[in-house]
């Protein structure tokens, strides 16, 4: 029966890696897009302020 | 959300020493036992999931509300994934309690079948030129697929099957003795917060992406109207 | 709130066709449950009767007190021992190494023929453990004071042992 700590070991091995590669993939593309929306926020030009008012909802229902 | 990220972190810090150190061994399984703490989640998880997928679905074809086809797109994938890590852990709890890596029972069978539907989803979804057209397609798949769900949790009930019936959820109280349960329920807990993390912050960032594709079309336009 | 008739429309489309889907699904599973059949009970099987050359898998505890283990002639370990589930009871003899959960009173699914002797002869044999899980101290406890003997089948129910301290019962003696 002591033998079997392979087994475990391997089965929460791979959870961790699983966990880990969905955690850094998530965080990386969370951080790339607010990066890129930030600098489009940015870059749009301040004469059209009417935009930046427009709710959030009301841009994702469209 | 970070919060959510935080609280995630917090109990499985707590759960998963308790599972893999703290806790007794099994009286018959030894410390093989310890499996069970992250397939059993693993197994929840996939069975709730896809049950939050099938709401997200029906969501979206009666009021059509496009956070739940967001929702629903960066669901499916870590839906597979925890699945795909329920059969795997499985899969090594049963090679050395059992004696063998897989059996086509209900069980199992159902939970593949499972599996595929979960990934089906994630391929459908995606296989569209336009992104409604995907979802709407991947909601249909998602509530035909529901009827797997009481297959799976009365597979062991209902059929003769080589995985055992179960053991928490259940009438009766739990065959597991409280020192090896609530170590189960702090590593349940802990993963599915992180599960609810990873999904949420997909689905953040997918909004995001959603809102910059927009501006930069809105950009394109004005310059577009400018130069005319 | 009042939905729109589109709506209305959309969740009964819904309702009716998940209600078709799954009357669907609960008629088919009901119609192959015994086509579906993953083992047979030794009561199943004089029902069933299987031909001597059909491989089939029989599934039921191991009884206590009939375990013999061996050597065959080839020098391979060799077990025979009854499989039963209550009523009835069946013979098997495997060549091989067994599963390390295998012992008497534990539930056991194996693959093989039904001999015309009425001996099944198992090709495989797994082990098919209960839903209880328990720390070992409480197993000890529980057949120190003859509430459970393992080799005769499952433990108690789980309400009177999964809250169960055997050392606070020590301490506080």
């Amino acid at each position: 029966m002591s033998a079997h700590w392979y087994y475990v070991a391997a089965a929460w091995g791979l959870a961790a890696v699983l966990f880990l590669v969905l955690l850094a993939t998530t965080l990386r593309r969370q951080a790339q897009a607010r990066r890129r929306l930030a600098a489009l926020e940015t870059r749009r030009p301040r004469a059209a302020g009417q935009d930046q008012r427009t709710s959030r909802a009301q841009e994702i229902a469209s | 959300m970070p919060w959510l990220w935080g609280l995630s972190a917090l109990v499985l810090a707590v759960g998963i020493p308790w599972a893999l150190v703290a806790s007794p061994p099994d009286w018959q399984q030894g410390e093989t036992v310890r499996i069970m703490y992250v397939h059993v989640p693993m197994a929840w998880l996939a069975m709730a999931g896809y049950a939050s997928l099938a709401v997200a679905s029906a969501t979206a074809l009666i009021w059509r509300h496009p956070l739940a086809d967001l929702f629903a797109r960066e669901l499916s994938p870590v839906g597979a994934a925890v699945t795909a890590l329920c059969l795997a852990t499985g899969s090594l709890w049963g090679r050395p309690m059992w004696g063998t890596w897989w059996v086509w029972d209900a069980r199992l069978t159902s939970v593949l079948v499972l599996f595929f539907l979960w990934v089906g989803h994630a391929a459908l979804v995606r296989a569209f030129d336009e992104d409604e057209r995907g979802a709407r397609a991947g909601a249909i798949l998602a509530l035909i697929g529901a009827v797997n769900l009481p297959v799976v949790k009365f597979s062991v009930d209902f059929f003769n099957t080589l995985h055992q019936p179960a053991s928490v959820a259940r009438l009766g109280a739990p065959g597991l003795h409280v020192d090896l349960l609530y170590p189960l329920l702090a590593c349940a807990l802990g993963f599915t917060l992180l599960f609810a993390s990873l999904v949420l912050g997909r689905t953040r960032a997918a909004v995001m992406e959603k809102r910059i594709r927009q501006l930069q079309l809105a950009q394109a336009r004005r310059r577009d109207s400018e130069a005319a | 709130m009042s939905l729109s008739s589109r709506k209305r429309r959309r969740m009964w489309m819904l309702l009716l066709g998940g209600l078709g889907i799954g009357s669907a699904t609960a008629l088919a599973m009901t119609a192959f449950q015994d086509n579906l059949v993953f083992f047979l009970a030794p009561s199943e099987i004089a029902a069933r009767h299987p031909g001597p050359e059909r491989a089939f898998r029989l599934g039921g505890l191991v009884e206590a007190g009939s375990v013999q283990k061996s050597v065959s002639p080839e020098g391979r370990p060799e077990a025979r021992f009854v499989v039963t589930d209550g009523p009835a009871q069946v013979p098997v003899v495997y060549v091989g190494v067994l599963p390390d959960l295998f012992r008497e009173g534990q539930g056991v699914v194996t693959m093989g023929k039904l001999g015309a002797d009425g001996t099944f002869r198992a090709s495989e044999v797994l082990a098919r453990h209960d839903e209880t899980y328990m720390p070992p101290e409480v197993a000890d406890a529980l057949k120190r004071t003859g509430h459970w003997e393992p080799e005769k089948g499952a433990p108690p129910p789980a309400a009177s042992w999964n809250t169960l301290n055997p050392k606070a019962e020590t301490t506080g003696g």
